[in-house]
């Protein structure tokens, strides 16, 4: 059974470059990589797919990220998924809101694919 | 009243004189008459007997001769004489010769004892005459017989009387004289009190228009004189107090006039309560906050006029058993006020209360203007941010791919060889000055956030040597790279300072990354040491130093000496503000001293904390309530681990208390409940619950008090508490989350699974200190295959390599360690153990 990550990220820039820092993974790892363009079409994938590790964007039309991570965590079937908030903002205020939702880890960018890589392995246990 | 005062002394004046002069009057009749009554006896006796020695001088023959008709002559021509009753000759053998009876001698008189040998005076009761004296003359010593005279004793009576009567007329006719005198003396002394009695009167009725006429040079005179011009000085006074007291009452109208329309034109709402709850008063401007129209209020209960948030606040202020509160309301339509409240106390002569004032001021303006400056802030930040990742993120994949796929592949072609070599440089410029770039990004921001004052800052105690320790550790890459020393010179027994400890950080991360910066060799040193009050920190350096006039301007923003020397560092030029504004912040100063060429030394000093008293006073409480942390403790914590996640619910409030008890049974915790702080630090050292949501106002020991006591205590430290406030400053109280009241229970769920997670002890284990040092075993907590040792200063390596679990800490070693700042990191628990290691050694 290969691990899934869900990338939900409407800057097609950011999920290109999430992509090509996972692909490593890819190769090395049974895993299988998913995107999403907006916080509706992310919810529908983690419904359909059961990810094992989300990178999420906060700042998304449609629905926000908190929004999707709000849903998610209380989703009895769904609660068991990893988050990772991905944000521009940097204020603590905001890092609090997440980690309160359920997030596993709150990612300012800009950030480092070698930290993606490394917090990625770790959260998947690979 | 006073008039009938006066007519009564003079009554009993002339009652009194009346008697002494009746008394004296009778006395001296009495006496005169008597003196008369012995005076008439004595004339008569002599009379008598001259009459009765001359009727037996002359009538000794005639009586031997029995000559009646010559003796009877004789004897009548003696009645004429005044007080002569009678007049009997008798002879030797007692008969009546003559006498002068008619028509007869009482027989009373025939019974008359006579003396030969002298007068002899008899007084006797005759019938018709009445009381006669008889005086009995012998003639011839009885031998021719006797002459009786009476005189008549009833016309002394008589004379007695009548003196008595006559003098007793003349007496009363002299006392009614006197006493009509006396009247009329009395009357001429009392008109004057009398009128003195009705002036008095008036004076005291305040009529001061009242005039007295005396024109007498006598006392009552000098003092109707002296009572007029007394009354005089009282009208002056009296009207001189009156215009005063006009004059105060003016004043005082028009005092309350201006600060009755200072509270009125007051822009912010203001309220005051009394301290049973009651509004005594409310300005317009609170009115308007709340839509309360021109309804009178004063006299309602707050509770009732106002929403409970107003309330709330005044019922915390109003027994002035509380320091400033304040709080954030909604207003009507729409908008947010802030809200202070302070008690109204008064101290002099004794110490009262007042009640409270609370003050509204309407902030929708300022929220939206400081919501504006947050949203630039973030948008900024989000607008550059979001393009760095990708500048940054595909240059290094670029970088990533090309030194591990693509140059591998070209590097057989030796012309390439050149072009590689610059793509490669190439491409570490693009990749260091993008972090340069979002270094930069970071500290605008950062700056940006300060100087907007949306940094939320700790306040918590620091000891600086942690913060130099941390700070080397974290500049260990960047001076371990080149080959310069860091060296820490910790003064001993410095004392602790308040503030944000990672802010501080920051700071001498700055400064040691710049000093590093500058220098080519080492070593860069730190001190920290006590200077008078302060705690003086500096870090110097043997670089290429600042000028004299850039010394001044390196902590304002964008200013780097570098620019003016040939070795140019890279920076943002944003540091050294940055950790002005820090510094500043904790009441410091910054400075730096230098030599260009021979290094420089950067200070700063931030003022040392006074063990505060009123921590003290906190510990002191809960010394009281927990007297010594025990081992058992731990125990409990182990043994319950596979149960459900216990929850203690803090709150005086019993309907409160059954709500959350409801909102997180359903959720499958387990609850218990304590209704004040005492109880509650006591519980969560018995219990050990996973999670404590705590109510600040409560009787007894409060909130914070609580929350402090459960921080302080390593054995409930780590425990995650959830501050449940009316009040908006709960997080300042030392929680990890506050929501405030009324809480909505999705959220209030939502908040206690991540506070949960966050806390959640996980499985791998690190005991710091020596596996045998340690003694786990006595405590069967941890099973000893599962836990690792480690070095204490050795923890840090961990951590920063992503260490995640529980971390044990012997007591001994909990002021080496940074344990708060341990406690801090997301995925890591800590636990504290007892000092039993300790016994184990001394044995």
């Amino acid at each position: 059974m290969p691990k899934k990550i869900l990338i939900v990220d409407d800057e097609v820039h950011i999920k290109m470059l999430l992509e090509q820092t996972l692909e490593e993974l890819e190769d090395d790892y049974d895993v299988v990589l998913l995107t999403a363009s907006d916080g509706e079409e992310g919810l529908a994938f983690i419904r359909s797919e059961h990810p094992d590790l989300i990178f999420l964007d906060i700042m998304m039309p449609k629905m926000n990220g908190y929004e999707v991570c709000r849903i998610v965590m209380d989703d009895p079937e769904l609660n068991d998924v990893k988050i990772i908030l991905l944000t521009a903002k940097g204020q603590e205020v905001d890092r609090k809101q997440g980690l309160e939702l359920g997030a596993k880890m709150y990612m300012t960018k800009p950030f480092d694919p070698d930290e993606i890589l490394k917090v990625s392995k770790e959260l998947l246990e690979l | 009243m006073a008039q009938v005062r006066t007519m009564s002394i003079f009554k009993k004046t002339g009652l009194l004189a009346l008697a002494l002069f009746g008394l004296i009057s009778l006395l001296t009749s009495a006496l005169t008459a008597y003196i008369l009554y012995e005076r008439m006896t004595e004339e008569y006796l002599s009379k008598g007997s001259a009459i009765a020695q001359s009727i037996a001088g002359a009538s000794q023959e005639i009586l031997l001769n029995r000559d009646a008709a010559t003796v009877q002559a004789m004897i009548d021509q003696y009645l004429e004489i005044e007080g002569v009753a009678y007049v009997f000759v008798m002879d030797a053998d007692k008969m009546v010769v003559s006498h002068t009876f008619v028509p007869e001698m009482p027989p009373r008189l025939h019974t008359l004892h006579q003396s030969k040998f002298g007068l002899r005076v008899d007084e006797v009761d005759v019938e018709h005459l009445g009381r006669i004296l008889d005086i009995c003359q012998p003639v011839l010593a009885g031998v021719a017989g006797y002459v009786h005279v009476g005189m008549d004793k009833e016309l002394i009576m008589k004379y007695f009387w009548a003196s008595i009567i006559k003098m007793q007329i003349l007496l009363f006719s002299i006392l009614i004289f006197c006493v009509g005198i006396l009247y009329f003396v009395t009357n001429r002394i009392s008109r004057p009190l009398t009128q003195l009695t009705e002036y008095a009167g008036k004076l005291a009725a305040h009529d001061f228009s009242a005039t007295i006429e005396l024109t007498s040079s006598d006392e009552i005179g000098v003092l109707g004189r002296t009572m007029s011009s007394m009354a005089q000085e009282m009208a002056s006074l009296f009207s001189y107090m009156e215009s005063e007291v006009t004059k105060a009452t003016g004043d005082l109208r028009e005092h309350m006039v201006y600060l009755s329309s200072i509270i009125d034109n007051l822009a912010d709402g203001l309220l005051v309560v009394s301290p049973t709850g009651s509004i005594t008063v409310i300005n317009p401007g609170m009115r308007e906050f709340f839509d309360l129209g021109d309804k009178e209020y004063v006299g309602f209960a707050a509770n009732d006029v106002f929403p409970s948030e107003v309330s709330e606040l005044s019922e915390a202020i109003r027994m002035c058993d509380a320091d400033v509160q304040s709080a954030e309301i909604p207003l009507s339509r729409g908008r947010i006020g802030k809200a202070v409240g302070s008690s109204i106390c008064i101290t002099e002569p004794n110490r009262q209360c007042l009640g409270g004032v609370i003050l509204v001021r309407d902030i929708t303006r300022e929220k939206e203007l400081d919501q504006l400056k947050t949203d630039f802030i973030s948008t900024v930040s989000h607008e550059l941010r979001t393009p760095m990742t990708s500048v940054l993120g595909f240059a290094k994949i670029i970088k990533k791919k090309l030194d591990q796929t693509v140059f591998p592949a070209l590097e057989k072609n030796a012309d390439l060889e050149r072009p590689i070599v610059q793509v490669q440089e190439n491409m570490e410029i693009i990749v260091t000055e993008a972090e340069r770039l979002t270094e930069l990004i970071n500290d605008v921001l950062d700056i940006a956030k300060m100087e907007a004052g949306e940094v939320q800052w700790r306040d918590q105690v620091v000891f600086m040597a942690d913060v130099l320790r941390q700070s080397v550790d974290s500049t260990r890459g960047v001076w371990k790279h080149r080959g310069i020393e860091v060296v820490s010179d910790v003064e001993e027994g410095l004392l602790p300072i308040r503030g944000d400890r990672s802010r501080l950080v920051q700071v001498m991360v700055n400064l040691i990354s710049n000093a590093v910066k500058f220098t080519r060799e080492g070593p860069v040193i730190c001190r920290a040491h006590m200077d008078r009050e302060n705690v003086l920190v500096s870090v110097a350096d043997k670089g290429i130093g600042v000028s004299e006039d850039a010394l001044h301007e390196i902590f304002d923003k964008f200013k780097q000496v570098g620019d003016t020397l040939t070795d140019k560092p890279t920076g943002t030029g944003l540091g050294l503000p940055i950790c002005r504004q820090i510094v500043e912040h904790h009441k410091g100063e910054i400075w730096a001293e230098s030599e260009p060429g021979n290094g420089s030394v950067f200070f700063f000093s931030i003022p040392a904390a006074s063990i505060r008293s009123e921590d003290t006073k906190t510990s002191d409480e809960c010394v009281r309530i927990l007297p010594k942390p025990d081992s058992t403790m731990l125990v409990s914590d182990n043994g319950e681990a596979d149960l459900a996640p216990l929850i203690l619910v803090v709150d005086d409030d019993p309907i409160l208390d059954r709500y959350l008890r409801q909102v997180f049974e359903d959720q499958g915790f387990r609850v218990e409940v304590a209704v004040n702080g005492e109880e509650a630090v006591k519980m969560a050292r018995d219990r050990m619950p996973n999670l404590i949501t705590m109510d600040l106002m409560m009787p007894g020991m409060d909130g914070r008090t609580a929350i402090k006591c459960l921080r302080n205590n390593p054995f409930t430290r780590h425990i995650p508490i959830l501050v449940l406030s009316a009040l908006t400053d709960g997080v300042v109280a030392g929680g990890d989350v506050a929501l405030t009241k009324p809480v909505d229970d999705v959220r209030l769920v939502e908040v206690t699974r991540a506070l949960l997670l966050e806390k959640d002890i996980r499985r791998s284990c690190m005991v710091l200190g020596d596996k045998e040092d340690a003694g786990l075993d006595k405590l069967m907590v941890i099973s000893p295959e599962n836990a690792t040792y480690c070095d204490p200063e050795a923890i840090w390596e961990h951590v920063e390599k992503g260490f995640k679990g529980t971390i044990f800490i012997p007591a001994e070693l909990d002021d080496k360690i940074d344990v708060e700042l341990l406690t801090r990191l997301p995925d890591v628990a800590v636990v504290i153990l007892p000092v039993i290691a300790g016994q184990d050694k001394s044995e």
